[in-house]
């Protein structure tokens, strides 16, 4: 049994404001809600520099093995990106999150095409933002040929119908459970793709874990199902484990 | 525990909602989250035609024993708001006046804004406004200090900026805050539990536009104490309700 994996943590800080984004504060959390395993990385390598970002989230990990790293690249930077991807790569981390809505880069720009052609090759799998309008047709259009699996984190009802759309139409594709919030959209999901296309993700420890959790544990789902998107998926699209 | 739910919508959203719209599709979510009462307006007075919206919820809510509507007004259109408040405010399924700012495109502080509420505050009204950022904020202050004998609820209680939404609250004891939104940023219940107190929250869902669950997540993950849970999702609004 996978257990309960949550595929949208992150610690570090908030330069804007004080936070209680801290790893302990993360750690405490997930011990909290019984979370067995989270895919997490640090948030200085969103806003600050990678490099140590990668160097940070990988030496947490081998701290707190229940942590899985999450490694995280700025096209913008151009230099050592590529190096940076096969080096995480090389070393067995193959999960990619970006951030251009954070970064201010385009998902078609050819910066970032490259570095994806590097993570397809190694066998690794992109988790990349899908709140916006347009994100996810973007997403398939434009990464959808590459084959490897593509997360979208934090899809709201604004963007929902695009979302099942583009679920439908890119095998590769799956989404996290997060901001999925209107009545019924995790039972809408299996109907339309299968309970193989959703994971579960917090956005701890930004975001109240339970609204995330309540939404599965109270939709009418099957207990398959529910172990599906609650750790399974996961488990076996994202870590390469049978489930 | 039997909730009362402040902040519900009747009518279809342009969203993927299976059942949305349908007064069935309401009580079925009042039976999962065992909301005794839950007050709603109509999405299309909200969205396009205020009195044929005004006219379908005070018909279709007369004969349950779980929906009251609110009456929906437009500043845009005052005399008609006026009309329909006298129409509807004396049905006894008719229990207030919801007010949405945005989808009016009217802001709180504009002139047409304070005629409307001149007339509001004329009738023994419970109000339901849109807040939604820090500017509301600001402007409900100033409202609830205009008008001490109206008791409003800041719908989203600003969302984002829920702690200015509190700070109102804690100086105007007229003012209740729900928190339903897309945004469940940890901390904003604490905070306005710590700054206006219990006392001055109630519970709201935006069903069936947001799951309920979703909001619930956010109170579950607040620590409430029993007197707390009792206060927030019962006691203000019954209060409030004069039940």
């Amino acid at each position: 049994m996978p257990g309960l994996i949550d595929v949208n943590t992150f610690f570090g800080m908030d330069r804007h404001r004080d936070v209680a984004w801290s790893l302990d504060d993360l750690l405490r959390l997930l011990d909290q809600h019984h979370v067995d395993r989270a895919l997490t990385c640090s948030l200085r390598g969103v806003h600050f520099d990678f490099l140590a970002g990668n160097v940070e989230t990988r030496a947490v990990a081998r701290q707190h093995p229940h942590l899985i790293p999450v490694a995280t690249l700025d096209p913008r930077r151009y230099l050592d990106c590529r190096e940076e991807a096969l080096r995480c790569l090389g070393e067995g981390l193959r999960l990619f999150r970006f951030f251009p809505d954070v970064q201010g880069w385009p998902l078609d720009g050819l910066h970032f095409l490259r570095l994806v052609e590097v993570i397809a090759d190694g066998g690794g799998a992109l988790l990349l933002p899908g709140a916006a309008s347009g994100g996810p047709s973007l997403v398939v259009r434009v990464l959808g040929d590459f084959g490897l699996p593509l997360v979208l984190l934090g899809a709201g009802y604004g963007v929902f119908g695009e979302l099942l759309a583009a679920l439908v139409a890119c095998d590769s594709l799956y989404c996290d459970a997060h901001r999925l919030n209107t009545p019924g959209a995790c039972e809408l999901i299996c109907r339309e793709v299968g309970e193989g296309r959703v994971m579960f993700g917090s956005g701890l420890p930004e975001r109240y874990f339970s609204s995330a959790y309540l939404m599965v544990e109270r939709a009418d789902l099957s207990q398959a199902q529910r172990e599906a998107i609650l750790g399974g998926n996961a488990a076996r699209i994202l870590l390469g484990e049978e489930v | 525990m039997q909730t009362i739910d402040v902040h519900a919508h009747f009518g279809v959203w342009n969203f993927p909602i299976p059942g949305s719209g349908s007064l069935d599709g309401l009580l079925i979510l009042c039976d999962r989250f065992d909301f005794r009462w839950a007050l709603a307006s109509s999405t299309e007075a909200l969205t396009y035609d205020m009195r044929r919206g005004n006219a379908i919820i005070a018909d279709a809510f007369a004969g349950t024993d779980r929906l009251l509507a609110y009456v929906y007004c437009n500043p845009c259109f005052l005399e008609l708001s006026c009309e329909e408040m006298d129409a509807y405010l004396p049905l006894d399924h008719v229990v207030g006046v919801k007010i949405h700012p945005a989808y009016a495109g009217v802001p709180i502080s504009a002139p047409a804004m304070v005629e409307l509420l001149d007339e509001v505050a004329r009738r023994p009204p419970l109000v339901e406004i849109h807040t939604y950022g820090a500017a509301y904020a600001a402007a409900m202050r100033d409202v609830a200090a205009r008008y001490p004998q109206v008791n409003f609820i800041m719908a989203h209680a600003c969302a984002l900026d829920s702690a200015a939404a509190a700070d109102a609250a804690r100086d105007r004891a007229n003012l209740y805050l729900d928190f339903c939104c897309s945004h469940a940023v940890r901390g904003r219940v604490e905070y306005a539990l710590a700054t206006c107190g219990a006392g001055q929250i109630v519970f709201g869902s935006d069903m069936d536009l947001l799951d309920p669950a979703f909001t619930l997540g956010m109170f579950e993950d607040a620590g409430l104490s029993q007197e707390q849970r009792q206060a927030i999702f019962w006691d203000n609004a019954a209060r409030l309700l004069g039940l």
